[in-house]
């Protein structure tokens, strides 16, 4: 974790446009998933993209999302019981034999 | 697989193989579908095992108007429905993603940002460390699907079903939206506390482990 100092974080406030406008960590947390839905109007888009240009918590946090998603698409299905396979199987061929 | 159209031919024409491939195919998916409206796992793949008899019973009427998956999806929840083993399961799902939709639900624990009388507000107090104690191919190993598994079943129910639809099953939202008869805009909120809970159960897993490395090199 890196820690801004204050005088640090003034420097990149007064980088910005318009200082009023300057999301939060707190809102960015509440924004990720319609960001990553590509679901963000625009201007809300260009100032979640600034907010990341300045804090590395902020990216992290975005990173720990992403892996979230791909750990969970990674994850085991469920899988068929072998014994309701074979069921499956045997009421297949009594479908198949009665058409 | 092969082109779902022909396998549906196929399937229609009495070719086994092509069944056994879509069953393969949408079984995990049913699974969870099937598992919300009853009240075990061992239910739910009763429900799903019948679903596949009403599935073959029913192909030659299946019209592609609306896609196989969503078909498949509806015998299953009817016959889940149906089953009513559990009285509150015979209400919409709708229902359930309402109430969990309502009321706020932040993303992150509060008290990790900056109170209001910092000079940053809700800025990190405590900010999120990364996760590169160990390489990917360690985080994704079973530890970590364990303890997703874990994660997924202390989801609300709701959430629990919308997350393994999108992330586990690969749907689009449009899909969900569509199989669950919910809005956009809730199918959203979902996933979103989902996710966002996932998230914190997996940060709280990777600490303690590292404070378990720390302690014993």
């Amino acid at each position: 974790m890196r820690i801004q100092t204050r005088s640090e974080a003034r420097i990149l406030k007064e980088g910005q446009n318009v200082a009023d406008a300057e999301m939060t960590c707190k809102e960015l947390t509440e924004l990720i998933t319609d960001y990553l839905e590509e679901r963000l109007p625009e201007t809300e888009r260009i100032r979640f993209e600034q907010h990341l240009s300045i804090c590395p918590g902020c990216v992290t946090y975005l990173e720990q999302m992403r892996f979230t998603i791909k750990a969970l698409g990674v994850k085991p299905r469920g899988e068929i019981p072998k014994a309701t396979e074979s069921d499956l199987l045997q009421a297949f061929r009594s479908w198949k034999n009665s058409r | 697989m092969d082109d779902e159209r022909t396998l549906i031919e196929r399937l229609r024409a009495g070719d086994e193989s092509a069944f056994t491939e879509i069953v393969e195919h949408y079984y995990g998916y049913l699974l969870p579908l099937a598992k919300f409206y009853v009240s075990n796992r061992a239910v739910a793949e009763e429900v799903v095992q019948e679903a596949w008899l009403a599935i073959l019973k029913g192909i030659d009427r299946f019209e592609e108007r609306s896609s196989f998956k969503t078909w498949l999806s509806r015998i299953v929840m009817n016959l889940a429905r149906t089953r009513g083993v559990r009285e509150s399961r015979m209400v919409p799902f709708s229902e359930f993603a309402d109430e969990e939709v309502s009321g706020s639900e932040p993303a992150v624990d509060p008290e990790r940002f900056r109170v209001a009388t910092d000079e940053y507000p809700d800025h990190w107090s405590i900010a999120p460390r990364p996760w590169n104690a160990a390489p990917e191919a360690q985080l994704l190993a079973s530890e970590t699907m364990a303890v997703l598994d874990d994660a997924l079943e202390l989801l609300p129910e709701a959430q629990q079903l919308v997350l393994t639809m999108r992330d586990v099953n690969g749907c689009t939202a449009e899909e969900v939206c569509n199989v669950l008869a919910i809005s956009e805009t809730n199918q959203r909120v979902l996933l979103h506390r989902a996710r966002s809970k996932v998230r914190g159960i997996l940060e709280n897993h990777y600490a303690n482990s590292d404070a378990q490395r720390s302690a014993h090199p």
